[in-house]
């Protein structure tokens, strides 16, 4: 007897209509809009943090915020807040350094990192008792973001995004060449402070929803899937948005349908597509 | 008139004074090779005349203090390295170069290439070029805004004889043609007289300022470099016995 062998979609229609259930819970529709948000948002920072070889740059500020976190429980401040201001003094350390030493800024980044959370787990260790929100912090949570918190990230990330849409000729510039910068008029130092500073900013406001890893992921993985496959820097941009937001709408289907943590899937799908990739290119079936 | 007027500038690194009470000008139109032992301030000295070290002295771009007149200068460093990821193409790296532009910069980039001749490298890769050809790339970003002096910082020191001479044809086409003034860091005594109208010869301190022929004083080259050196015209066959 013939046996029948029957296609089952990935996106058949019970899925669709689980996924549609997201919007009967305003919670998922907020974690929703950020995450597709803010997965622009990185991988749009992330074409520079590529050029300028800073990917080590969201886990050391992460990391270093430890400090800002421990900071805050001894001195009964608000965390959020002692954070911001914790990533914008790091950036200008690690800015201050550079420009000091001459020591690489990937090195200036461990350094941050070790000193601050060293210093961190030292001023923690002087409260006695559990602190879940350590744990929340380098881990983050989309589900449990509050309206303030929403309303900030998405106020912050859109200043940080038009700043850099409006400057990004220069500092595509100042990043590929510090002296035709100059040479062409542009203060150097002061748009490579920025962007510091816009980047520790956004880092921070995306670990507090993303966590450390995801954050990272996010930086480095799609630019860096875009530039196996790109003939030209545009379209290596283009690509680079496309997709971030094309995996995460892939890894959205992946976690409802295998019932899989979300931000695991994320990154492990944007892994995934790496290897992928580079599979493919190397094996010369694309260009 | 004076394209680059330098007076008393010095330029300390910590305690190490690396150029010592220069003077000089640079007249306007010509080819200056400025030449000398390695840790010399040649390459100091190009940084101190487009401003990105700190330098006590007096330094002008056409009658302006230099930082006025930064916009003037085009600059080839000694070399380029891209990262090798980034697939950006001729055309993009000289469009990201292209501020303060008013004519339409694709136009301008095109006119530039064709200049150099190099329009075939228009959409490939920076990464997938040779050395000389990122050096010529180099070239055309640098006379995209339109400038009246090139600084040149050893641009052939990475380039095989065939290429070296095609930069000395870009040099003198862009000297006559584009009435470019050019000051160009070199180690390559034995033939700078056949680009080069004029010569500094820097140890810290200026040793020499003149005429191209004066490379053809043996003395002022055994101050500069220490010991003795002999230089031959390039159409003056090496008789090796006389040196034996």
């Amino acid at each position: 007897m013939e046996e029948k062998f029957s296609f089952i979609p990935l996106t058949n229609l019970s899925i669709l209509k689980k996924m549609l259930e997201i919007f009967n819970y305003p919670f998922l529709i907020k974690s929703l809009i950020l995450s597709f948000w803010l997965s622009l948002v990185f991988s749009f920072f992330g074409i520079f943090v590529l050029i300028k070889r800073m990917s080590f740059f969201s886990d050391g500020i992460a990391h270093a915020s430890v400090f800002s976190l421990a900071l805050a429980f001894l001195l009964n401040l608000d965390f959020f807040l002692i954070s911001i201001l914790g990533a914008i003094i790091f950036a200008s350390l690690i800015f201050y350094l550079e420009r000091k030493t001459k020591i690489h800024t990937d090195a200036l980044i461990g350094l941050i990192f070790v000193s601050f959370l060293s210093l961190g787990l030292i001023l923690i260790s002087l409260k006695s008792g559990y602190q879940p929100e350590l744990l929340s912090f380098l881990i983050g949570n989309l589900l449990t973001i509050s309206d303030f918190d929403f309303y900030l990230i998405l106020f912050f990330s859109i200043i940080s995004i038009i700043f850099m849409i409006f400057l990004f000729k220069k500092m595509i510039l100042v990043f590929l060449d510090r002296t035709e910068s100059h040479l062409r008029g542009i203060n150097v130092n002061f748009y490579e402070y920025l962007f510091y500073v816009f980047l520790a900013i956004s880092v921070i406001l995306g670990i507090k929803v993303m966590g450390m890893i995801l954050v990272t992921a996010f930086l480095i993985l799609p630019p860096m899937i875009a530039s196996l496959i790109s003939r030209s820097f545009k379209q290596m941009i283009i690509l680079t948005l496309t997709l971030s937001v094309l995996n995460v709408m892939i890894s959205y289907m992946l976690s409802f349908n295998f019932n899989l943590p979300l931000n695991a899937t994320i990154i492990l799908w944007n892994s995934i597509v790496f290897y992928f990739v580079f599979l493919l290119k190397t094996l010369k079936l694309i260009k | 008139m004076k394209a680059i007027e330098v007076k008393n500038l010095n330029v300390k690194f910590g305690n190490l004074k690396v150029l010592d009470n220069l003077n000089f000008d640079i007249e306007e139109g010509l080819v200056t090779a400025i030449i000398g032992p390695n840790g010399s301030g040649k390459s100091t000295l190009l940084k101190a005349i487009m401003g990105i070290i700190p330098y006590e002295g007096e330094i002008k771009i056409f009658g302006e203090d230099h930082k006025k007149n930064l916009h003037l200068l085009g600059y080839v460093p000694q070399s380029y390295e891209i990262d090798k990821f980034l697939p950006m193409t001729v055309k993009e790296f000289l469009f990201y170069s292209s501020l303060n532009q008013k004519e339409n910069y694709e136009q301008k980039i095109l006119k530039v290439l064709n200049d150099l001749d190099i329009i075939h490298y228009e959409n490939r890769k920076l990464k997938d070029l040779s050395g000389g050809q990122v050096q010529r790339v180099l070239f055309a970003r640098s006379l995209i805004n339109d400038p009246k002096i090139l600084l040149l910082d050893e641009p052939i020191s990475e380039i095989d004889i065939v290429g070296q001479k095609e930069f000395y044809n870009i040099i003198h086409h862009l000297n006559k043609d584009h009435k470019l003034t050019i000051l160009i860091v070199t180690h390559e005594v034995t033939i700078v007289h056949h680009f080069a109208h004029h010569v500094l010869c820097l140890n810290k301190k200026l040793v020499c300022n003149g005429p191209i022929s004066l490379l053809f004083n043996e003395k002022i080259l055994k101050e500069l470099y220490g010991r003795e050196i002999f230089i031959y015209p390039f159409n003056k066959p090496i008789n090796f016995e006389e040196n034996a």
